[in-house]
């Protein structure tokens, strides 16, 4: 039996200890860099896959994401992620793509991101305001565009959220939940950010622990700089071995 | 009992602990099922090659299931492991890598510390 209360507490309650208010959008990616010791892999995973949790010994933790996926459900598998990596006892996890689905603690994995990105007070007043502008008081598909926008996540992770919504159209959630919204975003004036991959340059990429370990061990002198490379290979870090191709920084 | 009957066994004790047939196991080693099961049953000895892609594929060390008995993961999937296609299995396995590196990285530096 899934405890929605519980997972809602369980939400806030996360972004509590990571710093954050109980309200805002929040950044989920950079937050993810200040969890100690967390090593985040991007990753094309194919089809099925939608992210990775790998918990080892001494607080060490994989989370990967497939970063194949739009933006928008990469941030919502990474809140998924987190879940396991704080409430759940399994020390690996391979996560499905389709929301909602699986065991139990999928269900719950899925239902605490949903409140982690989106908190239900923030949801509950910002779609009152939209739908008031309604006759019928209910939100339209440009203003589930606007909302999936401010909470940064999929237009599919937006629309499940809302099928419970006293404000949603229940006949349309179908309707809704399979429809490309790209060019209707763009058309109000969003990015479509949020509705693509990554480009495929940056689809292979680890950051965080990991890469200050290998730092750490050739500071120290504890490996060889052949050794240091082959470390960051593994993690497609071939810009760090080789350097980048891109423009250099801009120090402004 | 005889090394390579452990080390099958390991493997057995792995690849049933994670939910995968033997069948999926050879597609992702790119052999025939025969020789996974009886590689299991100890009548054959296993490829240095293929060992490091199966450590990788569990998230254990090649050492630990040469020298250790091992006892089946905990594993949490989404879907039945025997569903997943040897794509699937080379992310997994990747993802592993890194997070194996990452203890190994650990290890080290502890050593340095002590």
């Amino acid at each position: 039996m899934i405890d929605k209360a519980d997972l809602m507490t369980k939400a806030i309650q996360y972004r509590k200890e990571l710093g954050e208010d109980s309200n805002s959008p929040i950044d989920i990616f950079s937050l993810a860099q200040n969890i100690e010791r967390l090593t985040l892999v991007h990753y094309p995973m194919g089809d099925s896959i939608s992210g990775m949790c790998i918990k080892g010994k001494n607080g060490n933790s994989v989370i990967a994401i497939n970063s194949a996926m739009s933006l928008g459900r990469q941030r919502f598998s990474l809140a998924h992620e987190f879940y396991h990596l704080r409430y759940d006892d399994n020390m690996m996890s391979v996560c499905g793509k389709k929301i909602g689905a699986g065991n139990d603690i999928e269900k719950e994995a899925d239902m605490f991101a949903s409140f982690f990105l989106i908190p239900a007070a923030e949801l509950e007043s910002k779609s009152a305001q939209l739908a008031s502008k309604h006759e019928d008081g209910k939100l339209s598909l440009d203003d589930i565009i606007r909302l999936e926008q401010y909470f940064g996540v999929s237009h599919q992770a937006m629309v499940i959220r809302l099928k419970e919504s006293t404000f949603m159209h229940r006949a349309r959630v179908e309707e809704y939940l399979v429809c490309s919204v790209r060019n209707r975003a763009e058309m109000m004036g969003y990015s479509s950010e949020l509705y693509r991959p990554l480009p495929v340059e940056k689809q292979y990429k680890t950051y965080g622990h990991y890469i200050n370990q290998a730092d750490q061990l050739l500071q120290k002198d504890l490996i060889s700089i052949g050794k240091y490379e082959e470390l960051l290979l593994t993690a497609f870090r071939n810009d760090l071995v080789y350097g980048e191709e891109e423009a250099s920084d801009v120090v402004d | 009992m005889i090394k390579i009957e452990a080390i099958g066994e390991n493997l057995r004790v792995l690849r049933e602990g994670a939910g995968y047939n033997q069948k999926s196991i050879a597609t992702f080693l790119g052999v025939d099922q025969s020789l996974i099961s009886k590689i299991e049953k100890g009548e054959r000895n296993i490829s240095a090659d293929m060992l490091d892609k199966l450590a990788s594929l569990y998230g254990m060390t090649t050492s630990s299931i040469v020298n250790d008995v091992v006892t089946g993961k905990q594993l949490s999937c989404a879907f039945r492991c025997s569903d997943l296609t040897s794509d699937d299995m080379e992310a997994i396995s990747a993802i592993n890598k890194i997070a194996l590196n990452s203890e190994f990285m650990t290890s080290l530096l502890e050593r340095n510390e002590a």
